[in-house]
């Protein structure tokens, strides 16, 4: 912890607080002006430029009633649960690679794991949407190769879906029924590089000691990362946790990219910064959008609070 | 080693310093040119990405650099799918280029007053850059073989834009594999042979074990067919219910026949409409909702789709890519003597309305509003626009440039009818919205017209509502901007009566100032009424 400063050396050494200032000046251009900026003209009916009307809380009101926004969060609400599960196979990966003995192979494995994030992640989603593609899609071929489409229609006749046919490639993202399924497959096997690393790096610094007083003690593999390692990274998990949910309310570039500014068919797509994009850029009421992003910001906020709050780190 | 290491760190910091610094020396001296004139940069931003027109422009700016050594123009191609966003936010945001693309995607008319100078006094000079040619001495806007109505905003009664070329809209198909499923070069004529040809290419996928899509569809390429078909059903409805003399119903009137129930979703036309575009959705590849522009064009030039429906400005593309020799023929719609769907249709829909399009505005941030012009009217001369023609593979705008032989195909048919209308116009995102969610269970094998209109029912009038009410703003802000411009002028006229051009000015402001309140109001009560039957209903 650093030691306490007095006020008059703090003053005395006010030369040191110019260096902070270029830093402080790119925050508040970049980060907190833009955001005031939507705050203030949340209260405006505005459509870009310099025209703008006050309509005081209008647009918080419209917010309130607005079936395609709150819809959203139900995608959204499905997503964060996908999301969570999401997690295990690259928490999984980082307890393999911590558990190998050789420090080489480990070396190895963790460049493997971190060699795909070169490929940008637009390109990534391109990918996938190929994947999806129903008559030329990579899904749909392993799907016929291997029988497992004839299973799918076995069940949808089981569960009556209506959405798998045994003459009509599966339209992934053309059938709303499957479109929060193609939401949450994409990205198999849901390794993510920066969740393997940062997992990791709690993992190494569990020390050896540990393991060694739970080998003593004829503790099983399963039992070392449900009692030793699971709760020593519960720091890096609740951090993955908090960006994860951060990201997934903030983000639209996925569903954007695969289904369009409407959210695909029957608006299933739809979530709330798809919707907040739509409403700025298609319907041109930027003044609205902001309001919901203020909605947006409120949200993130409680559920990282939450997050916070309810996630407990005991050391 | 560690001042070894610093001292290495601290060369590259300064490496990279001195680059830096050349680099905005370098393009300092870039400004000027060789006899010491400032260097005036130009920017052009377009969304046709389309082959042949970005080299058709850079050559065609080579040429006015040559004349013009002091003038830099630099091409800003934006793909289509962002066009919008990114253009709004560099209108806002005071950075726009000198020179944009107009027409549509995202340039309402209140974005056009606001942002774009207003070139009517250009297009009603002569053009300096046709001289020595037939066109010499005449205005600009008689240039155009349309009079330059691709670039007049009729609204604001003003010309915003020069447009470069026109475009058809076609259905495209592959000959190799139409002499391979039918044995023969003959291209459809009705709407009839048309689905019979989409069949027997099915049946030739199943055949031979090599599926062959008869329509490449996506969420760009099928609307231009379906809308087509859908209107040709609406044809009829449209020449009763339009104002006189238009035969159509489009704006305000849309609105107002619908809420007067003028039609319904219920009416036959409308159901008929709903029934030809699920028929011709059949005939796509399952899935086209989800499928991009890109992909089925990739579907078209791989051989893996017979036909796929475009306008004329993908023949430059197609003909770049496609190893295989193609044809281009009119979208086909049903005849009268159809025994399906004939009842509603009056014929062939006529292209002599077609527009010269590829618009090109300026804006009104630009630090050389002056020069940006000079290089349209270059643009815009007949020698340029044959050059262009002749790279680009496109429709000429300009009188007397003879098309490429390329475009025989897509040359304007002026046989035929008018349009009729569709449930979707221009301009209406939130019914756009409604519509293309519900558009699944339209053309799904299982799905219905019936279930496609239950579905969107409920909220089809509340749709109308909210763009109604967003267009009437947008109206009421141009009025209010109107207004300004009819003080100015009126005091212009005021100080000098003899001012011969702002009395005129004065006239047209006042006529159009006239025809927005009237659409306005009519706009007004057309809301009020769509409200009340909003209540009604809740009650």
């Amino acid at each position: 912890m650093p030691l306490p400063v007095s006020n008059k050396k703090a003053i005395h050494e006010w030369k040191l607080y110019l260096f902070i200032l270029p830093s402080l000046i790119a925050i508040g251009l970049f980060a907190y002006f833009p955001a005031i900026s939507a705050v203030y003209h949340s209260f405006f009916r505005w459509s870009g430029g310099d025209v703008k009307e006050f309509i005081g809380l209008q647009n918080f009101v419209t917010a309130f009633s607005d079936p395609v926004f709150w819809s959203s969060f139900t995608v959204i609400g499905i997503l964060v649960v996908a999301n969570i599960v999401k997690m295990i196979p690259s928490i999984t990966l980082a307890v393999l690679i911590h558990r190998l003995h050789s420090d080489r192979w480990q070396y190895w494995y963790r460049v493997l794991v971190v060699l795909p994030m070169i490929v940008p992640g637009l390109v990534t989603l391109f990918i996938w949407k190929f994947f999806y593609d129903p008559n030329f899609g990579v899904l749909n071929m392993v799907l016929n190769a291997t029988g497992l489409k004839h299973a799918l229609v076995w069940l949808d006749g089981l569960f009556g879906w209506d959405v798998f046919h045994a003459n009509i490639p599966i339209a992934w993202l053309g059938e709303p029924d499957l479109i929060i399924p193609a939401l949450i497959i994409w990205g198999f096997p849901w390794i993510g590089a920066v969740g393997v690393l940062i997992f990791l790096a709690g993992l190494q610094s569990i020390g050896t000691e540990v393991y060694e007083a739970a080998d003593l003690d004829g503790v099983t593999p399963f039992q070392k990362f449900l009692h030793i390692e699971f709760p020593l990274i519960m720091t890096q998990i609740r951090l993955m946790l908090v960006l994860m949910i951060i990201g997934t309310l903030q983000g639209y570039g996925l569903q954007f990219l695969l289904l369009g500014d409407e959210g695909g068919p029957g608006g299933r797509g739809m979530v709330p910064g798809l919707w907040m994009f739509n409403r700025a850029f298609i319907a041109g009421e930027l003044g609205y959008a902001c309001a919901l992003g203020l909605f947006l910001f409120v949200f993130i906020l409680v559920l990282t609070l939450i997050n916070n709050k309810y996630v407990r780190v005991d050391k | 080693m560690e001042r070894t290491l610093n001292a290495i760190g601290l060369g590259l910091l300064a490496l990279c310093f001195v680059i830096a610094l050349g680099r905005i020396v370098w393009k300092q001296s870039e400004r000027v040119s060789e006899d010491g004139q400032q260097i005036v940069e130009i920017r052009l931003a377009h969304w046709q990405l389309e082959g042949g027109i970005r080299e058709a422009l850079d050559a065609l700016a080579a040429e006015y650099m040559k004349l013009h050594p002091h003038v830099r123009i630099s091409q800003i191609p934006i793909p289509e799918r962002i066009y919008k966003n990114w253009l709004l936010t560099q209108l806002v945001g005071g950075t726009a280029p000198d020179i944009i693309q107009i027409g549509g995607m995202g340039v309402s008319d209140e974005r056009l007053a606001r942002f774009f100078l207003p070139l009517t006094e250009t297009a009603q000079v002569e053009n300096p850059y046709n001289k020595g040619t037939p066109l010499e001495g005449l205005p600009l806007r008689d240039t155009f073989f349309d009079g330059m109505m691709g670039g007049f905003n009729s609204a604001l009664l003003e010309y915003y834009g020069i447009p470069l070329s026109a475009y058809t809209l076609r259905v495209y198909i592959n000959m190799d594999l139409l002499r391979e499923i039918t044995g023969s070069d003959r291209l459809p004529s009705t709407y009839r042979e048309f689905i019979d040809l989409c069949n027997q290419a099915a049946a030739y996928g199943e055949k031979t074990g090599q599926p062959v899509i008869p329509m490449a569809g996506s969420r760009y390429n099928s609307p231009i067919l379906m809308v087509s078909l859908f209107a040709s059903q609406t044809q009829r409805l449209a020449r009763d219910l339009g104002p006189p003399g238009t035969f159509q119903i489009e704006g305000v009137r849309f609105s107002s026949s619908f809420v007067n129930d003028e039609w319904t979703l219920d009416s036959p036309q409308i159901h008929s409409g709903l029934k030809i575009m699920r028929e011709v959705g059949q005939k796509m590849q399952p899935g086209f909702m989800q499928v991009t522009r890109d992909d089925a064009s990739f579907y078209f030039m791989q051989g893996k789709a017979l036909m796929i429906a475009t306008g004329s400005w993908d023949s430059s593309s197609i003909s770049q890519q496609a190893r295989f020799p193609y044809r281009a023929f009119r979208i086909p719609l049903p005849g009268q003597d159809d025994p399906e769907f004939g009842e509603y249709v009056l014929g062939f829909t006529s292209e002599a309305g077609v527009n010269t399009g590829l618009a090109l505005g300026v804006t009104k941030t630009s630090k050389h509003p002056d020069a940006a012009i000079d290089f349209l009217l270059f643009l815009a001369s007949q020698q340029m626009n044959q050059k262009f023609t002749d790279i680009s593979g496109w429709i000429p705008s300009v009188v007397g440039v003879p098309p490429s032989e390329r475009t025989t195909d897509f040359m304007i048919l002026t046989d035929g009818f008018t349009s009729g209308f569709t449930l979707v116009p221009p301009g209406r995102p939130d019914i756009s919205r409604i519509v293309n969610n519900a558009f699944h269970r339209l053309i799904a094998p299982e799905g219905s017209v019936e279930e496609f209109i239950e579905i969107i029912r409920p909220n089809y009038l509340k749709a109308h509502a909210t763009d109604t009410d967003r267009n009437l703003l947008g109206l009421q802000s141009a009025l209010q901007r109107m207004d300004v411009q009819m003080a100015g002028t009126s005091g212009m006229v005021a100080a000098d009566p003899s001012d011969q051009a702002a009395a005129h000015r004065l006239d047209m402001i006042i006529a159009s100032s006239n025809s927005q309140e009237l659409a306005s109001n009519n706009l007004k009560f057309v809301a009020e009424k769509i409200k009340r039957r909003l209540q009604n209903k809740a009650d």
